[in-house]
């Protein structure tokens, strides 16, 4: 009964996050992409959450969420220039698309056979510890280098937007 | 095990549920659908109680008399409100987002309504006391940004636009202090567990050890749940009245139902992470404690919107990134160093 009920629940989520994401691809209006990739977002949160990995599942949330909601603001700044819903730029390289869109699968379906899967090993039931672990003190070197360099692109960019002499 | 009323009622519940069904599963089901029911009447209730709570205050704040002529004392105030708010007419302006427009009331209420289910009413009486409770809190509570985004944009008003804008600058801007501040409370907690939060403080509340997180956390609640004096998303001086511009009627009725439940829980908020949650002498229940400390929250809240005049937007902007969140880096230094003199000594 509670293996249905977590298949199900899988399929559903699964459905939504593939029709938000076509949607995210089709939609004309870019607006309407970033909120539907926002939608696909939170149903890979739902995804993560469903397997356990709650940590990560809420950083889904957290970090894309607010991210999309960013990068809304900057679709209706740079794109609303005259009236009308704003376009998403659409071109015709249908040929290099499709070159890309098979390098991409052949490059994924790779890295999926080749990465060895843990199958019915004991999994945490508390992430987080294991992730602050690791993060704050195997790779903090890589972590610290990581927060310095986003540092550095955060100034940049303020520096950047404001120009000379007002900064 | 867990004791107090709300805890043993449910557990009899469960069992006379488990004696009719038998199916564990099932009886799961109901027990989850009987909770998220009772939560969601106390957050419809806590919009009506509220408002009327908000007018009489505002009105003995500013030395008048307030709403007084429906039912005793004015009483019946916001249910004659909520008839006019249905009664009203549906106005769909020309030139909107449709879909957008319908939908943004709507999904605001979504993340309002969920965070109820991580919010430990009594021990042991929480609906999902998941590993990553505070954090996916928080986590869900930064999503009412968007809504807000959706309905400004898709009005296709100025004065909408802005008010969307506003909501992401402010939102997104003081929810980094507020995360740095809730950051020494999970170090002193150890875990981002809500009951595990209350369990700590059980003997010295988190606002004794952490007084200055508590000042950077009413500051930033106050923002999130677009409070005066920070109502800058909607400021009517300003921008008639940001992202609600073009709602009338039930539609403009929901976005005020999502900031009365926004009011209430950064007050159940504030009770849980720096007030105790529901400890307090033996001699009251626990869920009595815990709604006295929140009301007394709440109150604190309207009390404080009332008294200050709005500010203005870049003052509030900058005052968000270059005081709150130096303090909020430094609260989390003294912490950590807090906690390693305590354990050396």
């Amino acid at each position: 009964m509670s293996e249905m009920l977590g298949t199900l629940v899988f399929y559903a989520v699964a459905f939504v996050i593939l029709a938000t994401a076509l949607g995210v691809v089709t939609s004309k209006n870019l607006v309407h992409s970033a909120l539907l990739m926002t939608a696909c977002f939170i149903g890979v949160g739902v995804l993560f959450i469903w397997l356990s990995a709650d940590f990560l599942g809420a950083m889904e949330f957290m970090l894309y969420s607010g991210g999309v909601a960013i990068l809304v603001v900057m679709g209706v700044m740079l794109t609303k220039r005259q009236d009308g819903p704003p376009g998403n730029p659409f071109n015709h390289r249908k040929i290099t698309a499709l070159g890309l869109v098979i390098l991409f699968v052949l490059v994924m379906s790779t890295v999926i056979v080749s990465t060895p899967v843990p199958s019915g090993s004991y999994v945490s039931a508390d992430t987080v510890d294991a992730l602050a672990d690791m993060m704050l003190n195997k790779y903090i070197l890589a972590f610290e280098i990581a927060a310095t360099l986003l540092l550095a692109a955060l100034v940049g960019a303020i520096i950047l937007a404001k120009g000379d002499g007002e900064a | 095990m867990h004791s107090g009323i709300l805890y043993s009622t449910a557990q009899a519940l469960r069992e006379i549920l488990m004696s009719f069904v038998g199916i564990p599963i099932i009886v799961d089901i109901i027990m989850t659908v009987i909770c998220a029911t009772i939560l969601l009447l106390i957050m419809a209730t806590s919009a009506l109680v509220f408002t009327l709570g908000e007018r009489k205050i505002c009105a003995f704040i500013q030395v008048r008399i307030g709403p007084n002529r429906v039912g005793p004392g004015g009483l019946l105030q916001s249910v004659a409100d909520m008839i006019k708010l249905m009664d009203k007419e549906d106005i769909v302006p020309r030139g909107i987002d449709k879909w957008l427009w319908v939908l943004s009331p709507i999904l605001l209420l979504v993340p309002s309504a969920l965070i109820y289910a991580f919010f430990p009413f009594d021990d042991g009486v929480i609906l999902a006391d998941v590993n990553v409770g505070l954090f996916l809190l928080i986590a869900i509570t930064s999503q009412t940004i968007l809504p807000f985004l959706m309905g400004g944009y898709a009005s296709n008003s100025k004065y909408s636009l802005i008010g969307g804008m506003r909501t992401v600058a402010q939102m997104l801007g003081y929810e980094v202090p507020m995360v740095f501040a809730l950051m020494g409370i999970v170090m002193l907690t150890g875990s981002l567990k809500m009951s595990a939060i209350v369990e700590a403080q059980s003997n010295v509340w988190f606002i004794v050890l952490q007084p200055l997180a508590f000042f950077i956390y009413i500051v930033t609640a106050l923002v999130e749940s677009n409070r005066p004096p920070f109502n800058l998303v909607e400021g009517e001086s300003e921008i008639i009245a940001g992202p609600f511009t073009e709602y009338t009627g039930m539609r403009w009725a929901l976005f005020f139902l999502a900031e009365f439940s926004n009011l209430m829980c950064i007050g159940i908020l504030t009770t849980t992470l720096f007030l105790g949650g529901w400890h307090g002498p033996d001699f009251l229940p626990g869920f009595a404690w815990f709604w006295i400390k929140t009301f007394i929250c709440v109150l604190f809240y309207q009390w404080v919107g009332w008294t200050f005049p709005r500010l203005r937007i870049d003052t509030m902007l900058s005052f968000g990134w270059k005081v709150l969140l130096p303090i909020a880096l430094v609260n989390v230094l003294l912490t950590g160093v807090g906690i390693y003199i305590y354990n050396i000594m």
